[in-house]
């Protein structure tokens, strides 16, 4: 490559002359790593622009130097190749020694969050970020936060609905911000919204679910929180009569009547019961999901094993065979 | 109960369910006009419709096995051409070990073509000496401390978990491992250890910053048991701690951060085999409380099979990783690993293996331009991530009924010899380790 006659490094219009030594050092290291290797292995070509960006990253990082030109660089890096953690690392260890204004940063990062949605990086960063940006706020500052970081993830939920990363970033924020009432209600709403969208969106249910958890911990008596899933009960049995093959909504359903079951017996007894076999009943043809959970039911209610018997058999030899290991294994547990 | 009573007397009931196909019909041309309009508002089901379409649409042929020779040359042309890939694949430039450990464990998990000029560059015993060879030298020039240290992603990058579980996997794949120098790995994995004094505790994949769900987790342990590391018995409870609340109420799937997140095949998996792991170390280090632990105290086996067993697509026997989701090749590992690890430790494994098998055959591999590679579904192009996970999948399908623990707990996953193994192509893997079972019994 000839790089002992170069006497100036440039890159993009910064000057980085005063790093060549360096520079050089790091490269002449490389080389001698590779000068035992007799094939290249899966090596990834590269122009000899991209070269000297990570010849200059790597300086900079070799040196430590927490400068807005390494700053630049690694934005640079993190352009070229969003899943190259070390300019993760790298970035988070300058922006912080540099005392920079973490509120642009998250912005910078909001927008290329929009741009990179598959990308594992920017969710651990921004969580470190917002743990620096949050020591010393106020609860209204952190009210205010929640509000900014659901614009973004709804954004992002709006581009692909079911982007693991994100609902996982989500779920984090909702821990680590103290929701209230008024938050939770909202983000209930939310779901709907998103379930009204797709009534198969799974991760909308599971966030649903979320959030429910946390409304029943905040109510302060068994009455409101009967109320609560019953209303629940109410919404799950409506999605289901909109199209009956949904795992999602079934899941839905018969989780709240577990935890219903938990928290009043007595009422799950007298008034659940009868309208859950009523809805099995309903949907038993149009969805072997129906079938399934009428199962766990009578299981429940210690009905007539050989009524469940059948209808396992039903499933594993019309309904649903292709879990049919699974039917046996339910079949063997009665 | 009516529907109930009348059951008891359906005589339909004993039809074998191969005659299964009729009643879908049936019962899909009742939904689609009653449904029509969900059915053309919900993504789920468009996105679904369409990979329907596209499989309903390919040609089976029922005898079809795996296009070894293709997809060989698939594997030889990245290894052994001394081809640079090509600037594109500069996205993988982080994660230059993942790239070895898929090719070379592809070609692991294949049992040996017959020697051929045409179809292999050089003997079997050159090839695995120029791997053995070139993957040390180059994994080397990416580990940290003066060669002592965690391995990166690429040279001068930061050391990584999930790009240390690589390395170790591709250089335990081609007899290096006896090699690497470990001492200063221990000083690293420390550092990625955070709050290891309370309840909150995480492992980090890298610092500062990283993930800190189940799959740091999984790789820190895979690495540490491969490189006989040991490991303080605080963090080993405090691990266990975490990774033995996982388990969604909702779905019961593993989850990998949160048990209210939603259940996915890949943290599922990373879940499962840390807790298989750690609980065999725990037994070790503090058998007065883990010595009579079994999966089941920690894990509602029920909900788990249940949400298993309802990752599997009765049309094309795939696998899907979520609720609601795509099939993909690729969880026909994540996924049946699960199956095959509950199955070895007395369980079952709720997945009809035959039936993946069949949709990795039929739909992983393009049958019609017999192109090289296998594939996440038809309408993909072939990936070495694909073509390892697919490959390791179909050795479950293969080997399903034959798998065994031996003394030696989670690495001494062994299988017992069937006179039909000589048809199969692939050799077990174990499904704990992501590697076959012969690399490490060679490994002992």
């Amino acid at each position: 490559m000839g790089q002992s006659d170069i006497s100036t490094l440039k890159f993009e219009g910064t000057d980085f002359s005063d790093i060549l030594p360096q520079f050089k050092e790091i490269q002449s290291k490389e080389e001698v790593l590779n000068v035992d290797r007799t094939l290249v292995l899966c090596d990834i070509m590269y122009d000899e622009e991209f070269k000297k960006l990570m010849g200059i990253f790597n300086t900079l990082l070799s040196l430590k130097e927490y400068s807005q030109r390494s700053i630049n660089i690694v934005n640079a890096v993190i352009d070229n190749i969003p899943a190259y953690y070390t300019a993760w690392c790298f970035k988070l260890d300058i922006i912080l020694a540099l005392k920079k204004n973490l509120k642009e940063e998250l912005l910078w990062l909001d927008e290329f969050t929009l741009e990179n949605p598959k990308n594992y990086q920017i969710w651990s960063y921004r969580i470190e970020l917002l743990q620096h940006y949050t020591k010393n706020k106020t609860e209204t500052e952190c009210k205010e936060l929640l509000k900014k970081e659901n614009v973004i993830l709804s954004l992002m939920i709006e581009e692909d609905s079911k982007n693991h990363h994100v609902w996982g970033y989500k779920s984090w924020l909702l821990n680590f911000l103290e929701l209230d009432l008024e938050d939770l209600n909202m983000e209930l709403t939310y779901s709907e919204f998103l379930i009204h969208q797709d009534l198969l969106n799974n991760s909308a249910w599971c966030f649903r679910h979320n959030i429910l958890m946390r409304l029943v911990t905040a109510a302060n008596n068994k009455a409101d929180r009967v109320a609560i899933f019953k209303e629940e009960l109410d919404y799950a049995t409506e999605k289901i009569a909109l199209y009956p093959n949904n795992i999602s909504s079934w899941n839905y359903y018969f989780r709240i009547l577990e935890i219903l079951r938990k928290e009043d017996l007595a009422y799950f007894k007298e008034f659940i019961i009868d309208e859950a076999s009523l809805l099995c009943e309903k949907h038993f043809n149009n969805s072997s999901y129906a079938i399934e959970y009428y199962c766990k039911l009578l299981v429940i209610v210690n009905g007539d094993k050989n009524k469940i018997k059948n209808m396992y058999i039903l499933l594993r030899d019309h309904r649903d065979p292709i879990r049919k290991i699974y039917w046996d294994y339910k079949i063997s547990q009665l | 109960m009516s529907i109930v009573q009348s059951l008891n007397s359906d005589s339909s009931m004993n039809l074998s369910s191969s005659d299964y196909e009729d009643v879908f019909e049936d019962i899909s041309a009742d939904t689609t006009e009653k449904y029509h309009q969900i059915m053309n508002s919900s993504k789920t089901l468009l996105d679904k419709a369409e990979v329907d379409k596209i499989i309903n649409e390919i040609k089976i042929d029922k005898n079809i096995i795996l296009n070894k020779s293709k997809h060989m040359d698939y594997l030889f042309y990245f290894l052994l051409s001394n081809k640079k890939l090509p600037t594109q694949f500069n996205q993988l430039e982080a994660s230059n070990p993942w790239i070895l450990y898929w090719l070379i464990n592809s070609y692991k998990v294949m049992k040996e073509l017959e020697i051929n000029e045409k179809t292999s560059p050089m003997p079997k015993d050159e090839i695995d000496a120029v791997l053995k060879r070139e993957t040390i030298l180059k994994l080397s020039k990416f580990q940290q401390d003066n060669g002592k240290g965690g391995f990166a992603g690429g040279f001068n990058q930061m050391p990584h978990l999930a790009t240390n579980y690589s390395s170790i996997l591709a250089l335990c794949l081609t007899g290096n491992l006896k090699k690497v120098d470990s001492s200063k790995i221990t000083k690293w994995f420390d550092s990625l250890v955070v709050s290891l004094n309370d309840h909150s505790c995480k492992l980090k994949t890298s610092q500062p910053c990283g993930e800190t769900d189940s799959r740091s987790i999984y790789c820190y342990l895979v690495a540490a048991k491969l490189l006989n590391i040991d490991i303080p018995l605080i963090l080993l409870e405090r691990l266990w701690d975490h990774v033995s609340d996982l388990q969604s109420d909702f779905e019961g799937g593993l989850n990998g951060a949160l048990k209210t997140d939603e259940s996915h095949g890949g943290y599922t998996y990373c879940t499962l085999s840390s807790i298989v792991i750690l609980l065999e170390l725990l037994a070790d280090k503090k058998p007065e409380t883990f010595k009579e632990k079994k999966l089941h105290d920690v894990i509602n086996i029920d909900c788990f099979l249940q949400w298993l067993s309802l990752r599997q697509d009765y049309i094309n026997g795939g696998l899907n990783g979520r609720s609601n989701k795509l099939v993909d090749g690729c969880y026909a590992f994540w996924i049946g690993a699960c199956g095959v690890i509950l199955k070895i430790y007395g369980y079952i494994n709720p997945i009809d293996m035959p039936r993946l098998k069949e949709y990795i055959l039929f739909y992983c591999q393009d049958n019609d331009k017999e192109l090289p590679g296998l594939r996440d579904k038809p309408g993909k192009n072939s990936d070495f991530y694909h073509t390892n996970y697919i490959l390791m999948g179909l050795s479950l399908c293969e080997y399903n009924e034959q798998f065994s623990i031996g003394e030696g707990g989670s690495l001494d996953v062994n299988y017992r010899e069937h006179e039909s193994d000589i048809n199969k192509d692939v050799h077990p893997v174990n499904p704990l380790y992501g590697v076959p079972i012969y690399v490490l019994q060679s490994k002992k």
